[in-house]
């Protein structure tokens, strides 16, 4: 054994970890090595996506050409052509990745079987490499089931179906995950009668169930026979066919095919590096790694398929990258802040990025999807790819991304745009005000953010009754009989008693009808089918049901806190009964505590207002929305608040109402003849105006 | 009379030939020898326990609508409960039942266990949500309706729940004396809670609270054609537990937490089935604002032609909108079971579908499934032969819910259902 010179970084294996960690290093300038028992380039260059993508690509075409065909079915697929077509495709990218070209970028490539024989040394064939840190990239192989009679028969895997001369008649694919139905619907597309078996209940029992369910229907649709909850009993070879023994529940059949195909998942190669000698842990799952990516050797660390749990040419090329960061340049990234979006490329693709809702219910995080199905994007018509949808996850009561779902023929490239908004930590509602060309599949993003914001402005979709914990909404809304006008106030305390109100007409026969005083208000009484109408059109209001921002021992209150006290004050006028129900916090000894005066003011006459109202002795401040643009009432006025002193109310209110440019102001003096407090457990007390 | 009076007296007299016409179903198929009903009205048909659940909660519908004698009624409830509490039960293949449970399909005569069907959870609750309606319904101090009530509680308390988690925290869907416990994989909300309801309010063998919630976090709550939902595809999943429980008003934690209520949940879900057939995005034959209803029901199968020279037909399957299964096949009854949440909906499109589609209604009972996509020999489009127990259950007692309320308000006074539903987390309202 020779010992060469010390390296900075000794990597073991090539594949997509292995040459980015090694280019990286060697762009950072330490000495770096990489040793490869196989192909430069790993599993997804010579085995995995890169071949598979070619197979799909020609099956896709082949399948469109048949759907165009009028007379009949095509020409049969070449599959001698597509399969030289595909082996071009992978010499093609390979000399990219060539050895000598990563010699060349200053990777000593040493070709042979690695070994660790020490915490800080490797051998390879007959030399032995001391290393300052070392990084394990040698991936993961196909897993080779143990079942009676199929390694007698023969079979094939993702490591050999690529080098196919002919189209097997009749095949069975082991295992429903994604590279199954890959390239499952594949060859049953360029002629080959397909059935696949799995053994789970669930079809991509990892992905979301309706994707999975339009999945399995497209699967239908090319005349792929699935078989879940389905166990293979033994293959039996009978006069060159391969017949398989398939037990479902208690239901036994047999399919008899001419090729197998397993797919049933991949083993990292952890074997024959003697791992041990390096006190470095590992199991059948790969090598333990922590959230640095470091194994049990502080010198060692783990990039790929050998250590993820999830198997991806990007995930190995990301984790890669992360190693090299901590390895060699003290960084403390983790793999778990990584946003991590896969797809699978079948067709229809589906492509995932962050949370499943069922991670978020694990993480008791509230989630709330937004989805548009593919029907419903313009594009899509068009171009007759209608299956499919997009779901976005946001945490409840924001627009935070958590995760999202594609489903389509172009989900695989869309789903970066939500992978990058994750990342950069960009919301559905800065989405749905980015530009997206039109007509294009990626308008779907949009319209799923468009739709979020929808939700958010109108809070329509309320349940049509109200709970009847709400005490207080159905103590506002328990003297309400039917025949009578009944004013809604705008507000949360109002929007409360709506949907009691809801709940009472559809559970009674109560037929009311509602004076609402904002378009809010509006929009609320119609989700909830209650009748409106304007007030002009009323002879008298029965009863207001409204809220308040402060009530003070009087009962006099401050409101407009939503900009709707002018039309609040006019419907309390016309309204032969006034009821405000309010939250026990809202009691205060003075009116000004904690509560600002909004006074509506026509536009042209801000300023003025803004001086006289100053010489009243009140400071005040314009308006503005959350984005900072100016706040506008239903009348399109602005509103200013004022920081109430303690004043002569009843001569303030005096003045306000006299000012010319003032159209309304909050104080409602008189107006309350019933106020109903409701107490922190809910329990629910009345104030009447005696 | 008014227009708008007389429509509504136009629709009480649809509704009512409809029900009627329903109801029938059990009094034309059931054997009166041990009460059991087929499954469908084809020569043959074994047993659907679940059948016989909605026969049992049906005959007080009939006695008040005055279709039925309140005795021939108890009669028959009782003839079903003693064949149950008597049947065997026991882990031999050929058994009525097991731990309390019964096979899904069992023989008219015999009361055997058929077609080698599992022993089926879902269902058994169904047919003990049957016993429990008419144990509350037969409330006279007469030896008949005493014993309906011994019988009813006798079957309830008899059913090992416990059993049928196999360990784990949900309960399984089947069992078979050959396999053992079925793996079904179900995900997400689907018909199940008056299951869990009854599982947790059993005064045997209960499930723990822990059950319920394990079971609902797979749900999911999308924001789908501007309504937010807790989705499921298939129409009968927001219908079959609300035959029996009113959900109006009462809210678990997941639905607090949305401020929703289930009722409301299967209100959305029609509009959003109706927003799909108006989309209609596969072109499917018939599909429109009146036509429309994709649930589980009889449908062409895949031995028949091709449909768009594509999909294959998927013969007795849930069908589901918006992500599919749609094969073109659509449960006209299921969009008359959704009266109740959404009645002009259900009415105008029963009406339309009817008007239409003439053939899809015999003897006032509408047939399973209905494809105008596909026609078959010389009929312009396939329609499912006879009819089918569970389509024609679920329309009686929705049209009841909607009608006057009894099978809700019978069961809102049943003990092990309000037991079950608080122990599941739900307030409010009647509750």
């Amino acid at each position: 054994v020779t010992r060469a010179a010390r390296h900075d970084l000794v990597i073991i294996g090539a594949g997509p970890a292995g040459i980015v960690a090694a280019r990286e290093a060697a762009d950072l300038g330490v000495r770096v090595a990489l040793i490869e028992c196989a192909l430069v380039g790993g599993t997804s260059l010579n085995t995995g996506s890169v071949p598979s993508k070619s197979l799909i690509r020609a099956a896709r075409h082949f399948a469109e050409r048949k759907r165009a065909a009028v007379d009949g079915a095509p020409t049969p697929a070449d599959f001698t052509s597509i399969m030289w077509g595909l082996r071009h495709v992978r010499a093609r990218i390979s000399r990219v990745d060539a050895a000598r070209r990563l010699h060349e970028q200053g990777v000593d490539v040493f070709l042979g079987k690695a070994r660790f024989v020490a915490a800080d040394r490797i051998q390879v064939d007959d030399r032995e490499l001391p290393f300052k840190k070392a990084i394990i990239a040698t991936g993961a192989r196909a897993e080779r089931p143990v079942l009676p009679g199929l390694a007698e028969s023969g079979y094939l895997t993702d490591e050999d179906v690529f080098d196919l001369e002919a189209l097997p008649a009749r095949l069975l694919v082991v295992g429903g995950g994604p590279l199954g139905c890959e390239l499952a619907q594949a060859l049953c597309r360029l002629g080959c009668k397909t059935t696949i078996v799995q053994d789970v209940p669930l079809f991509l029992p990892k992905e979301e169930r309706d994707a999975a369910q339009i999945l399995s229907d497209a699967l239908a649709r090319d005349d792929i026979d699935v078989r879940l909850n389905t166990h293979i009993l033994a293959v039996r070879t009978e006069k060159g066919e391969k017949q398989v023994d398939l037990i479902s529940d208690d239901y036994r059949s047999t399919v008899t095919v001419d090729q197998i195909l397993v797919g049933a998942g991949r083993r990292p190669n952890v074997d024959d590096l003697d791992l041990e000698a390096a006190g470095i842990d590992y199991d059948a799952s790969g090598v333990h790694v922590d959230d640095h990516l470091r194994t049990t050797n502080k010198r060692v660390f783990a990039a790929g398929d050998v250590c993820l749990e999830y198997k991806f040419t990007h995930t190995a090329e990301a984790s890669a990258r992360i190693v090299v960061a901590n390895a060699l340049r003290g960084g403390r990234r983790r793999w778990s802040q990584v946003i991590v979006p896969w797809c699978t490329f079948t067709d229809p693709e589906i492509a995932h990025v962050g949370l499943q809702v069922r991670d978020a219910h694990e993480r008791d995080i509230p989630i709330r999807t937004f989805t548009v199905p593919m029907h419903d994007v313009d594009r899509a018509v068009t171009d007759r790819e209608e299956i499919g949808f997009v779901k976005i996850h946001v945490e409840e009561g924001s627009d935070r991304i958590l995760g999202a779902t594609i489903v389509g023929w172009h989900a695989g490239e869309m789903i970066h745009e939500l992978t990058l908004a994750m990342e950069a930590g960009i919301g559905l509602e800065r989405i749905a005000s980015v530009l997206h060309t039109y007509p294009t599949h990626g308008t779907s993003i949009q319209q799923a953010a468009l739709a979020y914001v929808r939700a958010r402005s109108q809070p329509i979709e309320r349940p049509l009754r109200a709970p009847v914990e709400d005490r207080l909404a159905c103590a506002a809304v328990a003297g309400i009989q039917s025949g009578m006008t009944v004013g809604l106030g705008t507000g949360r305390a109002a929007t409360r008693a709506a949907r009691a109100l809801a709940s009472r007409v559809l559970i009674e026969p109560l037929e009311i009808v509602c004076v609402a005083t904002s378009a809010a208000t509006e929009a609320l009484a119609r989700s909830l089918d209650l009748r409106t109408v304007p007030l002009e059109s009323v002879a008298r209001i029965d009863v207001l049901i409204d809220g308040a921002d402060e009530v003070d021992p009087a009962l006099r209150m401050i409101k407009g806190r939503g900009g709707a006290m002018t039309e609040e004050k006019r419907v309390a006028h016309a309204a032969a009964h006034r009821t405000y129900a309010v939250q026990s916090k809202k009691l205060v000894e003075q009116l000004g505590t904690t509560a600002l005066l909004p006074i509506e003011v026509e536009r042209s006459k801000l300023a003025s207002v803004r001086r006289r109202v100053a010489k009243l002795g009140l400071e005040t401040t314009v308006r503005r929305r959350e984005d900072r643009t100016e706040f506008r009432t239903d009348g399109g006025n602005p509103v200013i608040d004022a920081v109430l002193p303690a004043l002569d109310l009843e001569a303030l209110a005096a003045s306000l109402d006299a000012m010319s440019g003032v159209v309304g102001h909050g104080l409602f003096l008189d107006e309350a003849d019933l106020v109903l407090i409701e107490d922190e457990h809910g329990e629910v007390s009345r104030r009447s105006r005696t | 009379m008014k227009d708008a009076e007389r429509g509504s007296a136009t629709d009480e007299a649809f509704l009512d030939r409809l029900q009627r016409g329903a109801f029938s179903y059990f009094a034309d198929t059931v054997n009166p020898e041990n009460g059991l009903v087929p499954d469908t009205s084809r020569p043959g048909s074994p047993v659907s326990i679940a059948v016989v659940g909605f026969a049992l909660s049906s005959y007080p519908v009939g006695v008040e609508r005055g279709w039925m004698k309140r005795a021939d009624a108890a009669r028959l409830s009782l003839a079903a409960l003693r064949f149950f509490v008597d049947s065997e039960q026991s882990d031999r293949r050929d058994a009525t039942g097991h731990k309390g449970f019964y096979y899904h399909f069992l023989d008219i005569r015999s009361g055997r266990r058929v077609w080698n069907s599992e022993l089926s959870m879902i269902d058994t609750a169904f047919l003990v949500a049957g016993a429990l309606l008419a144990s509350e319904y037969f409330d006279g101090r007469d030896k008949a309706e005493r014993e309906i009530r011994k019988l009813a509680a006798r079957l309830y308390r008899r059913v090992d729940w416990r059993w049928a988690q196999n360990g784990g925290e949900t309960i399984m869907q089947g069992w078979k004396p050959e396999i053992g416990f079925l793996q079904y994989g179900w995900d997400g909300y689907d018909e199940a809670i008056a299951l869990y309801v009854l599982a947790l309010g059993a005064p045997k063998h209960a499930i723990g609270d822990n059950c319920y919630h394990a079971w609902t976090s797979t749900y999911q709550w999308e924001n789908l054609y501007g309504h937010d939902v807790l989705y499921a595809g298939p129409l009968f999943v927001h219908q079959f537990s609300h035959a029996w429980i009113d959900f109006r008003g009462i809210r678990d934690r997941f639905m607090r937490e949305k401020g929703s209520d289930y009722f409301e949940n299967s209100r959305r879900a029609v509009h959003i089935q109706r927003a799909y057939a108006e989309r209609n995005p596969l072109d499917r034959a018939g599909y429109g604002e009146d036509c429309w209803g994709f649930s589980a029901c009889d449908g062409p199968d895949g031995e028949r032609p091709a449909i768009d020279g594509a999909l294959r037909g998927l013969g007795y399957a849930a069908r589901a909108a918006p992500y599919g299964p749609d094969d073109g096949t659509i449960a006209c009854g299921s969009a008359l079971a959704s009266l109740p949440f959404e009645p002009d909906l259900a009415i105008a499109a029963t009406r339309a579908m009817i008007e239409r589609y003439p053939q899809v209604m015999t003897d006032d009972r509408l047939a399973s499934g209905f494809n105008p996509s596909l026609a078959v020999a010389d009929q312009p489009m396939w329609v499912s032969e006879g009819h089918y127990g569970l389509d024609q259950g679920i329309v009686v007692l929705m049209i009841e819910n909607h009608r006057t309320g009894l099978p809700w308000r019978l069961l809102r006074g049943c003990a092990p259902f309000v037991k079950g539903l608080r122990r599941a987390g739900f307030e409010g309202g009647w509750l």
